[in-house]
């Protein structure tokens, strides 16, 4: 009888650890890794770049240290389009954006070697060097 | 002999205990701790971490952002040589006027993008004063020639922003002077020239 209970408590344990291993991203749980931003993408076409807070009983995700694209067609940068961080439009936004879910298209994650990672980290860089 | 004592007036006393108080003021000052942590967005940014770029990384932005302002102020200032160069219907003193001050107004503009992105960078007046003038001699020099081709960046947006407000202006200026360049000569003052009378008809005989 205890053998058998001592095969079923190991058993149990086996099945919870593959569960959770199956089905949870280590390099998404908080604490962990490296810096976690995420991409939103809005059914209107627009995009969002910020840290991401999403939680499922909410129905808003939320997004501080927000950043979004800029049309530089008509400017001479490398590309066609330009980096603008939220906080600067004339109603000065200030602590991030809640989005409605039902307005979401989809949420990725942005590569950190990606042209978007490196804007913002070369902006948080600037940020600190003026701010000494 | 003994009286017999007297009944005690029963009192409603409370007794609470140090323990129980000294928990319940921990958890509240615990939950009050993960409250301001979590409003104020501690957690949040502590969870997720944050990336700053290099002195490397930043160095490659600024070096965009020059090439993306020089890009700009060669694009205006051969747009005013090109109208200059034209035959003008306006004097050539005026001309030139013009388009000389074009040019300068020009110069001027790229000189204060380059210090303003110095100092956005963090550099004082002095130092950014300097670099404003190397990098302006550093890029006439390099005019015309051969460059490399660079990576396309995607700038941080405050250099982002500093070359944006440098096209529109530089485009305000040269589109200005090819404006004035191009206008057509103010013409004499129109002196009133007699118009010729009508004849006044004369009576036609009816019979």
């Amino acid at each position: 009888m205890t053998m058998r209970w001592t095969v079923a408590r190991w058993a149990s344990v086996v099945v919870l650890a593959l569960a959770i291993g199956a089905t949870v991203d280590p390099a998404a749980l908080p604490f962990s890794g490296t810096e976690k931003l995420y991409a939103v993408f809005l059914l209107d076409g627009q995009a969002y770049f910020g840290h991401l807070e999403d939680v499922p009983w909410s129905d808003t995700v939320q997004l501080t240290d927000v950043y979004y694209f800029d049309d530089a067609r008509k400017t001479t940068t490398d590309l066609s389009v330009g980096l603008l961080r939220r906080g600067t439009e004339l109603h000065a936004p200030a602590d991030g954006m809640r989005i409605r879910r039902d307005k979401v298209l989809a949420i990725e994650r942005v590569g950190l070697d990606s042209p978007v990672a490196r804007a913002i980290e070369a902006q948080r860089a600037i940020d600190r060097g003026a701010a000494k | 002999m003994s009286q017999p004592r007297a009944p005690r007036k029963r009192q409603n006393v409370f007794i609470i205990p140090f323990g129980l108080v000294a928990r319940i003021v921990g958890v509240v000052a615990v939950l009050a701790l993960v409250a301001v942590l979590v409003g104020s967005g501690t957690l949040a940014r502590a969870a997720s971490g944050t990336v700053v770029a290099d002195r490397a990384a930043v160095a490659a932005h600024q070096s965009a952002a020059e090439r993306d302002i020089e890009r700009g102020y060669e694009t205006s200032t051969d747009q005013v040589k090109k109208a200059r160069a034209l035959k003008l219907a306006i004097g050539g003193a005026q001309a030139d006027a013009i388009a000389t001050k074009a040019l300068s107004d020009l110069a001027t503009l790229r000189h204060s993008a380059l210090f303003s992105m110095s100092q956005v960078l963090g550099a004082t007046s002095d130092a950014a004063e300097a670099y404003a003038k190397s990098t302006e001699q550093a890029l006439d020099a390099k005019r015309g020639q051969p460059q490399p081709s660079a990576a396309p960046v995607l700038l941080a947006p405050r250099l982002y922003a500093i070359v944006t407000r440098f096209d529109q202006l530089a485009t305000q200026i040269s589109d200005q002077a090819v404006a004035d360049l191009t206008q057509s000569p103010p013409s004499a003052p129109a002196t009133p020239t007699p118009s010729v009378r009508p004849t006044t008809p004369t009576p036609s005989p009816t019979r």
